[in-house]
C-alpha cells in the first residue's frame, strides 16, 4: 500500500462522493457526503503540497468536516425540510449525466491535454468533474441547501485544482481561503433561515418573482 | 476431474451454507437458530411428498422446476472453483452461461404465470424488471474482465491470474468490482435489501412469489435451484477475491507446506480457503440481512443505479491505467 | 509607520463593524449615528494622509495609483452615503439602524482592503468578503422581494468569485512554473517583475476564468442577472454604494489581471474578449432599458451599460485607458448620486413604478433639479467628465479601426440616452392623479448629491482647461 495507491484511492472517493451527492435526495446524508468529501479533498492535497504547515491540515478538516457541516445540519434542523422534493433533472438522469461527463472529461484530458498534463490528467478530471457536479447541483435543485451545499462542492474542486498545480502556497492564505468559505457559508445559512421563515420553505421557486416590468 | 470433485463437494454444501445463514442471523437475534441440517431435511421431506397441482396449470409448471435445477447444475460445469480449471471452457462461454440463467429464470416467470395466480404474475413481473437492471451492471463487470483479460472465458476471469484483487495497479478497480458484484450477488438472489426471503406478505415478496404454488418435489427441486444459484453467484466472488499466490504464501509460509512436496495436503489447504471464502460471503449476506431492513421497491433502481456507478468507475480507474 | 496607515484604514471601519455588532440594541441610541459620521471622515483622512504619504507599503498591503484612487472615491462615496442614510432611515426602528450601520462598516472595510491588497489571494478574500457583508445589507428592509435578490445576488456572486480563485490559481501557477523551488511571493509587483517570463498558456487561462468570475461581480452581461434585483431592492443609498464603489473593485481585480497579462508574452490576449463583453453588457443594458417601468431597475442596468463601456476602453488600451480611469470616477460620482436621489423620489410617489410618477418639477424642486443635472452628467453631458470619458473611448477604438464596434456603441450609447432622459422628463413633467399618497412635505436631502456632481463637474473642467 504505497502513496500511489493512497492517492488514487482518495481521488476514486471524491469521484464516487460526487457521483452520490447527485443521487441524493434527503438533505442529512447529503451534507455528510460533502463533509466526507471535504476530508478526502484535504488529504488529497498533503500528498501534493511539499511543505505543509503542521497545523493546516487540521484546522482544514474541522473546518471542511465539522463545522461546516454541523453549521449546515443546524440550519437544516431549523428549517425542518428533510429531502428535495421534485428536482429539475431527475436523480437517476442526473447520476447518468454525471457519468457521462466524467468519461468525457477523462476521455478529453487524456488525450488532447496530455502534454500539459503530464501524469496528473486523472486528478484534474476529478477536479473539472468535481467543480461541474457543484454547478450542475446548484443549477439543477430546488431546495436553497441543496444550492449551498453545490457551492461547497464546486470549491472543494477549485480547492483541489489548485493544490494539484500549485504546490507551495503559503500557510496564511490558505487559512484565509479557508476562513472566507466558513464565513460564506455562515451567511448563507442565516439567509436560508430567513427564506424559511418568510416563505415557509426553501424551495427556490418561490425565489422567482423578480422581473423587469415593462410599461405600455 | 479434480473441478468435478469439488463441484460436487460444493454443490453438497449448497444447504449447509443455507442453514450457516441462518445461524448468523440468530445469533444477530439472541437465539440458537436452525439445526445444521435443517435443509437437507427439508428437501428430503419434500421429495418424498405428492405433488398439488393445479388443473389449470399446463406442462410448463411441472418442467419448470426441473429445468432450472438442470441448468444450476450444468452451470457448474463453466465455474472454476480454487483455481481449478472447469470442465467446459471456451472463449465465449460466459454469454452462455447468461443464456442458461436467462433460461432458467424465463421458464420459472412462465410458471409463475402458468398458475393465473395474480400475486405469482406481479412477482414476475417485478422479477423481470429488476434484473433486467441488472443484466447492465453484469455485463459491465464482463467488460471490465475483457479489458484486463482479452478473453471472454470464465475460467481466464479466475485461473490464469490476470485478475489478481492484490495487484499493484487493479487494487481499487477490482474493490470497487468486488462490491459491485456483491450488490448484483444481493439484487440477482432476491436477499435484503432487495427483497426479504422470510417475509410472508405476497404484495411485498419478489421472487419467493414465484414459488409459491410449488409443493412436494417440485418446490424441493426449486428450492435447491435457488440455493445452487446463489452458490453459483458466490464462488463467482470467491473467485475474484481468491488469490492464488496469496494462498501460495499462506501455505508456505504458515504452515510451511510447498506445492511440490505436499500436493494432496496443499489442495487441501486451497480447497478449505477457498470454502472458507465462500462462508464468508454467506457471513456477510447474513450480517447484511440482520442490519438492514429491505428498500422500498421504489428505491430498487437506484440500488441498481449505484452498483452501476461503482462498475463504471472501476472501469474508469482501468482505462486510466492501460 | 507609513504602513500602518495602510492596516489602519482597513481595520478601523473592520473594527468599529464588530463594536457596532456587539452593542446591545438598547444601549445604541439614535445619537449614535452621529458616531459613524465621525467614523467616515476619520476614514477619508486616513485615506488623504495615504494619498498625501504614499507609503510603500508591506507584502500584504500597498499603496498603488488606481487602487489610491479608488480609495478615495469610496471613502468620499461612504461619507456622502451615511450623511444620507442617517435623513432617509430617520423613520427606522433603531435595531434595523444598528445592524445597517454595522455592516455598512464592514463593508467599508472590505471595501478599503480590496483597493489596497498587494497580495493576489488576499485581493480574493477580501472580494468574497464584500460580497458576505454587502448581501445582509440588501436585506434592510425585509421584504419577500428583497430576500430573493439578496439570495440570488449572494449565489450568483459567490459562484462567480469562485471561478475568479480557479482563474488566480492559474496565473499563480503561471508564475510556479518559471519558479518551482522557492517560496512564491504573490504580490502583483512580484507578478508584474516576473510578467515577461511566466509561462503564457496559463496566464491566459488565468485570464479567461478571472474575466468570467470579477465580471459576474463587476456586472458584465450574461453574467449580470443578479444586478438589475440586487440594486433596485437594496435602499438606496445602499445601491449607491453598491453602484458606485463594488462594482469598481471588482473591475480593479480584471484590470490588475489584464495588466500582468499585458506585460507577459501573452500581450494583448483577452482584448477581444473584453470588448465582446462590454458591447454584449451596453447591448442586453439597452435592450431592457427601453420600456423599463422601475427607475432604479433603470438605474441598475445603466450602471451594466457603464460597466460595459469600462470594459469595452479597457479593451481597447491607450487613450481608451484615460477614458476608463476617467469613466471610473465620474460614474461612481454621478451614479451614486442619481441612486440617492431615486430614494427621494421613493419618498415621494411612495412606488418604484415609473407609471406611477410624474410632476417632480412641481412637487419637489431640489430633487428634480438634482434629478435633471445628474442624468444629463450620466449621458454625457459636457463639461461633466463623462463626456470626456465617452470621448476618449471612442477617439481610442477608432484609432484601433474598430469601426463596427463604435458603431454599435454609439448607436447604443444613443438609444440610452433617450430613454434616460425621456424618462426623467415622464417623471418630472408628466401630469400625475393625485391619490392623496403623493406629497412633498418631507426633510428630503439634495446636498450629498448635489456635492458628488459638483466634483464631477470640477473635475471635468479641470479636464477642459487641463486639455486646452
Amino acid at each position: 500500500m504505497s502513496l500511489y495507491d493512497a492517492y488514487i484511492g482518495l481521488l476514486s472517493l471524491i469521484l464516487l462522493t460526487c457521483l452520490a451527492s447527485l443521487s441524493m435526495q434527503r438533505l442529512r446524508p447529503l451534507i455528510k457526503t460533502v463533509a466526507l468529501q471535504g476530508i478526502a479533498v484535504t488529504m488529497t492535497t498533503l500528498l501534493y503540497q511539499q511543505n505543509v504547515h503542521f497545523l493546516l491540515p487540521f484546522i482544514m478538516i474541522i473546518v471542511k468536516g465539522v463545522l461546516i457541516p454541523m453549521l449546515l445540519l443546524y440550519t437544516l434542523k431549523k428549517v425542518s425540510i428533510k429531502s428535495e422534493g421534485k428536482p429539475i433533472v431527475g436523480f437517476h438522469a442526473s447520476v447518468l449525466l454525471g457519468i457521462l461527463f466524467l468519461f468525457m472529461v477523462i476521455h478529453y484530458s487524456h488525450d488532447k491535454l496530455s502534454k500539459l498534463l503530464a501524469d496528473q490528467s486523472f486528478s484534474f478530471s476529478v477536479a473539472v468533474v468535481t467543480i461541474a457536479c457543484g454547478l450542475f447541483l446548484m443549477m439543477a435543485r430546488r431546495k436553497a441547501l441543496t444550492q449551498v451545499v453545490g457551492y461547497l462542492i464546486m470549491d472543494n474542486g477549485i480547492y483541489l485544482m489548485g493544490a494539484l498545480f500549485l504546490k507551495n502556497i503559503p500557510f496564511v492564505l490558505e487559512f484565509a481561503i479557508l476562513l472566507d468559505l466558513l464565513v460564506a457559508v455562515m451567511v448563507m445559512g442565516i439567509i436560508l433561515h430567513k427564506i424559511n421563515e418568510t416563505f415557509n420553505s426553501i424551495d427556490t421557486t418561490s425565489l422567482a418573482t423578480l422581473k423587469d416590468r415593462w410599461h405600455e | 476431474m479434480k473441478h468435478l470433485f469439488f463441484a460436487l463437494i460444493m454443490i453438497a454444501f449448497a444447504p449447509l451454507l443455507m442453514s450457516l445463514i441462518a445461524r448468523v442471523k440468530a445469533i444477530f437475534a439472541g437465539k440458537v437458530g436452525l439445526p445444521w441440517f435443517f435443509y437437507y431435511h427439508t428437501l428430503l421431506k419434500l421429495l418424498q411428498k405428492t405433488p398439488v397441482i393445479s388443473m389449470h396449470t399446463t406442462a410448463i409448471f411441472t418442467t419448470a422446476p426441473l429445468i432450472n435445477l438442470a441448468v444450476m447444475l450444468f452451470l457448474f460445469a463453466f465455474l472454476p472453483l480454487a483455481n481449478y480449471r472447469p470442465l467446459l471452457s471456451f472463449y465465449g462461454d460466459i454469454f452462455v452461461v447468461i443464456a442458461f440463467l436467462a433460461l432458467a429464470r424465463i421458464f420459472s416467470l412462465l410458471a409463475a404465470f402458468d398458475t393465473a395466480s395474480s400475486f405469482s404474475a406481479m412477482g414476475a413481473a417485478r422479477d423481470v424488471f429488476y434484473s433486467m437492471l441488472a443484466e447492465i451492471v453484469l455485463f459491465t463487470i464482463f467488460i471490465i474482465f475483457f479489458r484486463l483479460t482479452n478473453d471472454l472465458s470464465l475460467a481466464t476471469f479466475a485461473i490464469e491470474g490476470k485478475i489478481e484483487l492484490f495487484a499493484r495497479s487493479t487494487f481499487f478497480p477490482l474493490l470497487l468490482v468486488a462490491v459491485s458484484f456483491f450488490m448484483l450477488l444481493l439484487q440477482e438472489n432476491a436477499r435484503v435489501p432487495i427483497d426479504d426471503p422470510n417475509t410472508h406478505l405476497e404484495l411485498t415478496m419478489i421472487d419467493e412469489v414465484k414459488i409459491l404454488d410449488y409443493s412436494g418435489p417440485y418446490l424441493a427441486f426449486m428450492q435447491l435451484s435457488l440455493f445452487l444459484k446463489l452458490l453459483f453467484y458466490s464462488c463467482f466472488l470467491a473467485n475474484l477475491l481468491f488469490s492464488q499466490s496469496l494462498v501460495t504464501q499462506l501455505c508456505t509460509i504458515a504452515l510451511s507446506l510447498d506445492s511440490n512436496s505436499y500436493p494432496l495436503l496443499y489442495a487441501f489447504f486451497k480447497n478449505l480457503i477457498f470454502i472458507a471464502l465462500v462462508s464468508a460471503i454467506y457471513i456477510a449476506i447474513a450480517v447484511i440481512e440482520s442490519s438492514m431492513a429491505r428498500l422500498a421497491l421504489k428505491k430498487i433502481p437506484k440500488y441498481s443505479l449505484s452498483a452501476l456507478v461503482l462498475a463504471v468507475l472501476a472501469a474508469i480507474l482501468m482505462w486510466r491505467n492501460v | 509607520m507609513n504602513n500602518l496607515l495602510l492596516w489602519a484604514v482597513c481595520a478601523l471601519p473592520l473594527t468599529i463593524g464588530l463594536i457596532t455588532f456587539l452593542i446591545p440594541v438598547d444601549y445604541y441610541k439614535r445619537q449614535l449615528q452621529h458616531l459613524s459620521l465621525l467614523v467616515a471622515l476619520a476614514h477619508l483622512l486616513f485615506t488623504l494622509f495615504i494619498l498625501f504619504f504614499k507609503p510603500s507599503g508591506d507584502s500584504y498591503l500597498f499603496w498603488s495609483g488606481e487602487g489610491g484612487v479608488l480609495l478615495l472615491l469610496i471613502s468620499t462615496l461612504f461619507l456622502m452615503a451615511i450623511i444620507y442614510l442617517k435623513n432617509y432611515f430617520h423613520d427606522q426602528e433603531v435595531a434595523t439602524i444598528k445592524q445597517c450601520h454595522a455592516w455598512c462598516f464592514l463593508f467599508l472595510g472590505a471595501m478599503s482592503l480590496t483597493t489596497l491588497a498587494h497580495n493576489i489571494i488576499l485581493f480574493w478574500v477580501a472580494i468574497e468578503l464584500t460580497t458576505l457583508v454587502s448581501a445582509p445589507l440588501i436585506y434592510t428592509h425585509k421584504s419577500k422581494t428583497s430576500l430573493e435578490a439578496t439570495w440570488k445576488y449572494i449565489i450568483l456572486c459567490s459562484i462567480g468569485i469562485a471561478f475568479a480563485l480557479l482563474g488566480i490559481f492559474f496565473v499563480v501557477m503561471s508564475l510556479a512554473l518559471i519558479m518551482p523551488k522557492e517560496e512564491l511571493s504573490l504580490t502583483f509587483s512580484n507578478f508584474i517583475l516576473y510578467a515577461p517570463k511566466m509561462n503564457r498558456l496559463w496566464l491566459e487561462l488565468g485570464l479567461i476564468f478571472v474575466l468570467i468570475g470579477f465580471g459576474t461581480k463587476m456586472g458584465l452581461a450574461p453574467m449580470h442577472s443578479w444586478l438589475p434585483d440586487a440594486h433596485s431592492e437594496a435602499p438606496s443609498p445602499i445601491s449607491a454604494l453598491l453602484s458606485g464603489a463594488l462594482l469598481n473593485c471588482a473591475f480593479l481585480g480584471i484590470y490588475r489581471v489584464y495588466e500582468i497579462v499585458g506585460k507577459s508574452s501573452a500581450g494583448a490576449f483577452g482584448a477581444e474578449l473584453l470588448i465582446s463583453f462590454g458591447l454584449l453588457s451596453i447591448f442586453f443594458a439597452t435592450i431592457f432599458m427601453i420600456r423599463q417601468n422601475d427607475y432604479k431597475r433603470l438605474l441598475a442596468y445603466s450602471s451594466v451599460e457603464n460597466m460595459g463601456i469600462i470594459a469595452f476602453g479597457t479593451g481597447i488600451g491607450g487613450i481608451a485607458l484615460v477614458g476608463v480611469y476617467i469613466h471610473l470616477i465620474h460614474h461612481s460620482l454621478i451614479k451614486s448620486s442619481l441612486f440617492m436621489t431615486t430614494g427621494n423620489l421613493l419618498k415621494i410617489f411612495k412606488s418604484k413604478e415609473i407609471s406611477k410618477s410624474g410632476e417632480l418639477a412641481t412637487l419637489h424642486q431640489g430633487s428634480f433639479s438634482v434629478l435633471l443635472i445628474g442624468v444629463f452628467a450620466l449621458v454625457g453631458g459636457p463639461p461633466f467628465g463623462i463626456f470626456f470619458s465617452k470621448l476618449y473611448i471612442i477617439i481610442g477604438a477608432i484609432s484601433q479601426k474598430l469601426w463596427w464596434q463604435t458603431s454599435l456603441f454609439l448607436v447604443m450609447a444613443a438609444i440610452i440616452t433617450l430613454t434616460l432622459l425621456s424618462v426623467t422628463f415622464k417623471i418630472s413633467f408628466h401630469p400625475l392623479e393625485r391619490g392623496g399618497t403623493i406629497s412633498a412635505d418631507k426633510k428630503l436631502l439634495i446636498w450629498p448629491q448635489l456635492f458628488l456632481l459638483l466634483c464631477s463637474l470640477l473635475l471635468g473642467l479641470y479636464y477642459l482647461l487641463g486639455s486646452i
